[in-house]
């Protein structure tokens, strides 16, 4: 008790000198996790789609022709559907229309507008986990009031949780043809929206020049006036029988798979028209996509951990010699020598401590604030390991140095110095 | 009672730069005895006077103090002297500077084995007894040197020691205040503890009832 009260006293004694210590600490870790954060958040992108580009099989990117074309999504879809011995893993998205009252612009009074809804393969729809900003993710059961659960990016922040949107299919009526009816379709109820400036899945483009995951999604913004709105693929109702447009495919080879099924298949995708590449080179890209950015982040990691080392072994240092002093007086007032290094023991882990509990703080109010999805911040389990490695690493030097430094002084010089 | 026999201190002992700063010293001081140590600067005194307060250690020879012999005393029974039986104040007072008065008082109360009643009473009283307790709460650095001295003088003495061990205690100190500092030394020893102070100053060890003086390491 003693030697935590000798600890405390050295720390409140000299305020500034620590607070700037814990200051710096905090920081340090406030950097480290952020770093780690914002290599967590480009895997983000590369995850969902891991497993798939472990598969042997190629990406297929349809030919977009400039004006829309029903008849060439159906053929796309045929296509798709009637190769041989393969399983396509593909998103859609469907045109459809709504009259909700959010989206009323008095400008342009219109009963309604169209709105795209993506419909995700639910292979690998659960396997995102992008950054919301509030909510959860939607889930792929339908549930019983025949709602469909999406994700929505907010909308010139009009779209928040919770909001019921009514979607119609626009249908043209036969006998007078321009004639428009809507025949509702379904609900989309909003569980999550998805944070300003993230890459989406991408549904209507063609794959980036990179060739790699990152190409697979686009950058959806609040400024930007297309609502953008995710839902489960499992629901029927959203791929089949409506307004459907196809985007790039990932298609991997069952079992069995032979040379006369792919020369078939590959013929009847280049007569439907498209870029198609083989998975492995789509891997590879994307691996090397993410070897990129991590080496981006590696100067700043390393730097980081270097300052965190110089600046402990300095502040550690300097904070230990400042205290020798006092250390010779408890000494000569019937401290043992030993002991001494308890009362430096105490001094800095309550200077760590409070280190560690601002840097956390920090770094955690830090991901609510808008700066964070800046920086494409992503806090997960990398963050907790990180925070757990540089306390004890400024434990084990703030054990270490003084251990040296008391160990290599004779009390009785220290006293004499004084004199 | 102190009893020192063929005591021989070397510095760096076994080292080539070896220094011997005590050779042969032999003393006694009786309980209630004042004593000054005198002798020019280089002579060995603070040498001797840290050996006696159990703060330097010595290669030969036998230090007695209270019937415990302190040659190879484990640091944790050294501790306990520096503790208990002896008072040690220095030249240039050897205070915590950010501490208050009490604070600086309180320390060898909560290095004690023993948990006294109650630290600040104790603190107090021995604040009293060098007639500054009104500065108690005090920071350190706001105080005069003379004052000062008394905050180290009362924290030597707050464990109630037998000893008290002085190094050129009115050393920094004018004229006038090392009147008062050898002035509170007497009353401590007319009190019944055993005073030894290192002194350049002959006034100040004319004040004492014994004197012995040291040169190149020797008591002559
Ligand atoms: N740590 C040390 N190493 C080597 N020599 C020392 C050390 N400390 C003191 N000395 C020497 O021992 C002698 C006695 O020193 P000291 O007892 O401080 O003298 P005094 O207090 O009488 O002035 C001096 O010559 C001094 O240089
Ligand atoms: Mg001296």
């Amino acid at each position: 008790m003693k030697y935590f009260r000798y600890g405390f006293f050295s720390v409140i004694k000299k305020p500034l000198f620590n607070i700037l210590i814990v200051l710096e600490l905090a920081g340090i870790l406030i950097v480290g996790n952020l770093t780690i954060a914002a290599s967590n958040s480009r895997s983000v992108y590369y995850d969902p789609l891991a497993e798939i580009m472990n598969h042997e099989g190629y990406v297929f990117t349809p030919q977009k022709n400039p004006n829309y074309d029903y008849d060439k999504d159906l053929r796309v879809k045929a296509t798709y559907d009637n190769l041989d011995g393969i399983t396509t893993v593909c998103n859609y998205y469907h045109t459809l229309y709504t009259n909700y009252e959010k989206f009323n612009n008095p400008m342009f009074p219109q009963d309604y507008y169209s709105k795209n809804v993506v419909a995700f393969d639910n292979r690998i729809y659960e396997k995102f986990n992008l950054p919301l900003e509030k909510g959860r993710w939607a889930s792929c059961q339908k549930n019983n009031s025949g709602q469909v659960e999406a994700v929505a990016i907010r909308n010139s922040d009009k779209i928040d949780i919770g909001d019921i949107i009514p979607f119609y299919q626009a249908v043209v009526n036969d006998d007078e043809p321009y004639d428009i009816r809507y025949e509702k379709i379904f609900d989309i109820v909003i569980v999550g929206i998805i944070a300003n400036n993230t890459y989406c899945p991408g549904v209507n483009i063609a794959i980036n020049q990179e060739q790699n995951v990152l190409g697979c999604y686009e950058l959806q913004m609040t400024s930007s006036d297309s609502s953008y709105f995710v839902a489960c693929g499992a629901d029927k109702h959203l791929i089949d029988d409506h307004l459907l447009g196809l985007s790039t495919a990932y298609m991997i080879y069952n079992e069995n798979y032979n040379e006369t099924k792919d020369s078939a298949n590959r013929e009847k995708l280049s007569m439907l028209g498209g870029s198609l590449m083989e998975m492995s080179t789509f891997k590879l890209n994307s691996d090397q996509y993410l070897y990129d950015q991590f080496i981006k982040l590696m100067p700043i990691l390393l730097g980081v951990f270097l300052i965190v080392l110089v600046e402990l072994i300095c502040s550690v240092t300097m904070n230990t010699r400042g205290q020798l002093k006092n250390y010779g007086i408890y000494f000569l007032c019937g401290c043992r020598w030993k002991d001494v290094l308890k009362i430096s023991l105490a001094n800095a882990g309550i200077i760590i401590g409070l280190g560690a509990l601002l840097g956390m703080t920090g770094t955690v109010i830090f991901e609510f604030t808008p700066y964070a999805k800046l920086f494409e911040q992503n806090l997960d389990f990398n963050n907790v390991y990180l925070t757990f490695i540089l306390i004890l690493l400024m434990l084990v030097l703030s054990i270490m140095i003084p251990i040296f430094i008391i160990g290599k002084t004779q009390p009785v010089e220290i006293i004499k110095e004084r004199t | 009672m102190i009893s020192i026999k063929s005591l021989t201190k070397t510095y760096n002992y076994k080292k080539s730069n070896a220094f011997t700063a005590l050779t042969d010293v032999s003393l006694t001081v009786e309980d209630g005895e004042m004593l000054a140590i005198i002798g020019k600067s280089g002579a060995g005194k603070s040498t001797l006077l840290h050996i006696i307060g159990c703060i330097d250690t010595f290669e030969k020879g036998e230090y007695i103090i209270d019937d415990i012999s302190v040659h190879k005393l484990s640091d944790k029974k050294l501790a306990k002297i520096r503790n208990e039986k002896v008072g040690i104040v220095m030249q240039d007072f050897a205070l915590v500077e950010e501490y208050t008065v009490l604070e600086n008082v309180k320390i060898p109360l909560y290095f004690a084995k023993k948990r006294k009643r109650s630290l600040n009473t104790l603190a107090l009283s021995a604040l009293e007894k060098v007639g500054i307790r009104d500065l108690a709460k005090k920071s350190v650095n706001k105080l005069s040197g003379g004052q000062k001295q008394r905050v180290a003088i009362a924290r030597a003495i707050v464990n109630d020691p037998s000893f008290i061990l002085a190094d050129e205690p009115t050393g920094a100190l004018d004229t006038k205040t090392s009147a008062e500092i050898i002035e509170l030394f007497k009353s401590l020893n007319n009190d019944g503890k055993t005073v030894i102070i290192i002194t350049h100053d002959p006034t100040v060890a004319e004040s004492c009832k014994r004197q012995i003086e040291i040169s190149d390491g020797k008591i002559t």
